[in-house]
């Protein structure tokens, strides 16, 4: 019985302990450490929980939540090549020391968007300096694919039902079992409420990162091959199938609230309301997605610009803005395209002191 | 389906443990709704199923000792068969009929192909089976109270997966749960609960991985390889089901009922006679009492012995799947019991007691068993006879071994599988003499950290996806 006293303090040692001493380095770097998000979204909820704990802890005024799919990840390059570090250090020339939290997943669509706004406001992290991409083909009819939340289906389904609600039959389209089961529901208020759990990911990783670094080993967090477009053989014939060439139709966009896209993103622009957010339009390769060029596209990209003139937030649409050559696919930038977007950005989204 | 070794099914436990033994006089009430709504978690229909047969088995029970027993008793079994049967087999029974006979049966029977297992089908139709011949036989009284019957036939920790229990064994405890203590046992059933979880969690679920791979490749494996194959197989299914079984009795333990245990290190059995007295201990006995018995035994002579032992295997067999691997598997525990039947008679007509009793002669006859119950577990892992033949032909070419590239570290990791068998062996020999040193030689601090040390590791090692239990299916 004496023993059990002790593993029940131990444990509440444990529990207590463990968010102070992990570090978010193990988890973010630049950007949240995608295959640790991607098995396990609820280790978002552990990485914005220790955001939020370096944000009280190095008293971190002025910071710009970056959000979006893999072009904001900026992928598939490498962290320190992603858009995050060249936004800061953009600001750093400017005069600024300005903090930005890449909390990009790629995949992520405007619902994953949306429902990471409700996450930021359940972590206590401000979403007043917003910057999120979008991209063509999120606003292109889905054949049922991608689902208009990727990533956070559960995490919708807590922070705003209604929405969920509404968007139930298209994800149970997408082949995504909506209803969690009795215990699946206990398995996940366990893991998400007892530190052992939601930071067993954290743990692994940081033993991992030690070991490595007691080898030497320098990890290499790249998604992928990072060669320019051209360099990359039989990558045009392999975009010019139909799982690539869907996103990128040229038929009229239906910019009604039936659009899911719409819907999330009017919701985003309520809970936007009196901040600042800048959203911009992904850049699309024209020497490998031939259609940019065609008419009907050029409507859309319209379509597009006219409906974001409608709100308080700024637009910048990156078609024609980045040079070919610095592309790594038909969507994807190298290191130095990712530059020149961030530099685009910053000289848009003005974080002066008089901006504050 | 609820797992013993996920945190949902820790958690659930820690609150129904608290229930029952804050509130005493609940405590059969509070079994008895736990074991429904653990059941409940499978499926509706397999739990309307489940509660129709124990209704039915439970009055068949009270007719048992009137003077229509006779043919209470065939109603019992036949019922208890049909609905095994029924379930389990009309789509194996349908298949095999429609390649001997040529004609396609199933496609006129969409019902049949829509059939699901229901889970611990296999198990609980054993345990009704021998309540009623046990009632019958008045080796135990009817159960009365109908609360009672339930919580002994579906009591949690055991009725997916066994032990199969004997109403003489369980009944008299879940009448008597009110006199249980709190401290009777508890450490026992923590001590069988962690061991079972070390083995799930830190061997079985991890020899898995390499186990599987190696069997999806076992088209292009070679000698050395295959037996590899076979080996990893062999320790993930013991540490599997063992670890299953252990959690159950350390479970029945924690609520102050002891369950059977179904393992006692098999893997240094030196023949099939004390493989079957260490492996799946229940079911053999329940084998044993009620089919071999009952079929004679050994008491018709040595060739009906044999017959007997290979019926009764076979059936073992077919009980554990629906498919003709299993009931291979079974006939060949059959022959290797009727072999080593016939060659303990040889040794008793040589003498030589001095070689037989040796060390030597021993760990050899550990070595040799060893490796025939591994080719018997490539049928009960293989998908298909075709499969199995094929693996054992390759197990069996001598003269192609030779070492493959990184087939070491895996011969090296069954080595030290072995090795943890033996320790384990040892570890339950002396069991009482190392709680006391323990709990003598090292502090409740220094206890208690290694336990919050054991803690971290099961959950960091642990696997994303519960991975469920190979017994489950059967």
């Amino acid at each position: 019985m004496k023993a059990f006293k002790y593993l029940v303090l131990y444990l509440l040692i444990l529990q207590l302990m463990i968010p102070i001493v992990f570090s978010l380095d193990v988890a973010y770097n630049h950007r949240m450490e995608y295959p640790m998000v991607k098995n396990n979204t609820a280790n978002i909820d552990v990485i914005l929980d220790q955001i939020h704990r370096r944000i009280e802890h190095d008293n971190v005024r002025d910071y710009i939540i970056l959000l979006g799919d893999s072009v904001a990840y900026s992928g598939p390059g490498s962290s320190q090549q992603s858009i995050g570090p060249y936004l800061e250090q953009y600001y750093q020339e400017q005069g600024e020391v300005i903090t930005v939290f890449n909390l990009a997943m790629p995949a992520m669509q405007v619902g994953d968007i949306y429902t990471m706004l409700l996450k930021l406001d359940q972590h206590n992290i401000s979403t007043d300096r917003l910057i999120f991409n979008v991209i063509y083909a999120g606003f292109a009819e889905r054949q049922p694919d991608p689902p208009i939340v990727f990533w956070l289906q559960d995490d919708l389904s807590r922070l705003d039902h209604t929405a969920f609600e509404n968007i139930k039959p298209a994800l149970e389209a997408n082949q995504w079992t909506t209803e969690k089961n009795f215990p699946e529901k206990v398995n996940h208020l366990v893991t998400n409420n007892l530190t052992l759990f939601s930071y067993k990911d954290f743990i692994k990783a940081d033993v991992i990162h030690r070991i490595d670094a007691f080898h030497g080993i320098k990890r290499d967090d790249s998604l992928g091959d990072n060669r320019p477009w051209y360099e990359k053989e039989g990558l045009k014939e392999a975009l010019n199938t139909p799982a690539y060439q869907k996103g990128f139709s040229i038929n009229a966009f239906d910019m009604s609230k039936t659009n899911p896209q719409i819907c999330f993103l009017d919701k985003i622009a309520r809970h936007q309301e009196g901040k600042k957010a800048l959203v911009f339009l992904g850049p699309v390769n024209p020497e490998l997605m031939e259609q940019v060029n065609l008419p009907e596209y050029q409507d859309n990209l319209q379509q597009i610009q006219h409906y974001f003139s409608n709100d308080d937030w700024q637009y910048i649409d990156f078609h024609g803005q980045i040079d070919e050559n610095l592309f790594t696919d038909h969507v994807h930038l190298i290191a130095e395209g990712y530059q020149v977007l961030a530099r685009e950005l910053g000289e848009n989204f003005v974080i002066g002191a008089k901006n504050r | 389906m609820m797992f013993f070794h996920t945190p949902e099914f820790i958690f659930l436990l820690s609150i129904l443990l608290v229930i029952y033994y804050v509130v005493p006089r609940w405590r059969l009430g509070v079994l008895a709704a736990a074991d429904l709504a653990f059941y409940a978690i499978a499926g509706l229909g397999p739990s309307v199923l489940f509660i129709l047969i124990t209704i039915c088995n439970y009055l068949i029970g009270l007719q048992l000792n009137g003077s229509r027993k006779k043919a209470f008793i065939w109603i019992g079994i036949i019922l208890n068969v049909a609905n095994l049967l029924f379930f389990k087999y009309s789509l194996f029974f349908l298949t095999s009929l429609e390649k001997v006979l040529n004609i396609p049966l199933i496609p006129s029977m969409p019902i049949i192909n829509n059939l699901i297992l229901p889970i611990g089908i296999s198990f609980y139709t054993f345990q009704f089976i021998a309540y009623l011949v046990d009632v019958y036989k008045e080796i135990i009284a009817p159960c009365k109270n109908p609360i009672v019957f339930w919580v002994f036939t579906s009591f949690f920790p055991h009725v997916i997966s066994g032990p199969i229990m004997r109403g003489g064994e369980l009944i008299p405890q879940v009448e008597h749960l009110n006199k249980i203590r709190l401290a009777s046992n508890f450490r026992l059933g923590l001590a069988y609960l962690s061991m079972g979880l070390f083995k799930k969690i830190l061997i079985a679920d991890y020899i898995a991985i390499y186990a599987n791979d190696f069997f999806a490749r076992s088209a292009s494996l070679g000698t050395v390889d295959t037996w590899i194959a076979a080996y990893l197989y062999t320790f993930q299914l013991y540490f599997d089901f063992s670890a299953y079984s252990e959690m159950a009795v350390g479970i029945g333990y924690l609520f102050g009922i002891k369950l059977n245990l179904n393992f006692r290190t098999p893997y240094i059995s030196a023949n099939a006679s004390e493989f079957w007295k260490r492996w799946h201990i229940t079911l053999s006995t329940w084998i044993r009492d009620y089919l071999y018995i009952p079929m004679g035994g050994s008491r018709k002579g040595d060739l009906r012995k044999y017959l007997n032992l290979f019926l009764a295997m076979a059936i073992s067999g077919l009980w554990h799947g629906a498919a003709w691997t299993f009931v291979i598997w079974g006939m060949y525990h059959g022959l290797l019991l009727i072999g080593h039947n016939i060659y303990k008679k040889g040794k008793t007509r040589m003498g030589m007691h001095w070689l037989f009793n040796s060390s030597i002669y021993k760990a050899v006859a550990i070595f040799v068993f060893f490796h025939l119950t591994c080719i018997g577990w490539v049928f009960f892992r293989s998908s298909s006879i075709q499969q199995a033949l094929h693996m054992i032909q390759q197990m069996l070419r001598f003269d192609q071994i030779s070492m493959v590239p990184g087939a070491e570290k895996y011969l090296l990791l069954v080595a030290g599988l072995f090795l943890l068998h033996i320790l384990e062996s040892w570890m339950i020999s002396h069991a009482y003499k190392l709680s006391e040193s323990w709990q003598k030689h090292f502090p409740a601090p220094i206890r208690a950290f290694i336990y919050t040390a054991f803690i971290v590791i099961l959950i960091l090692f642990s696997q994303g996806q519960a991975s469920d239990f190979i017994y489950f299916k059967f």
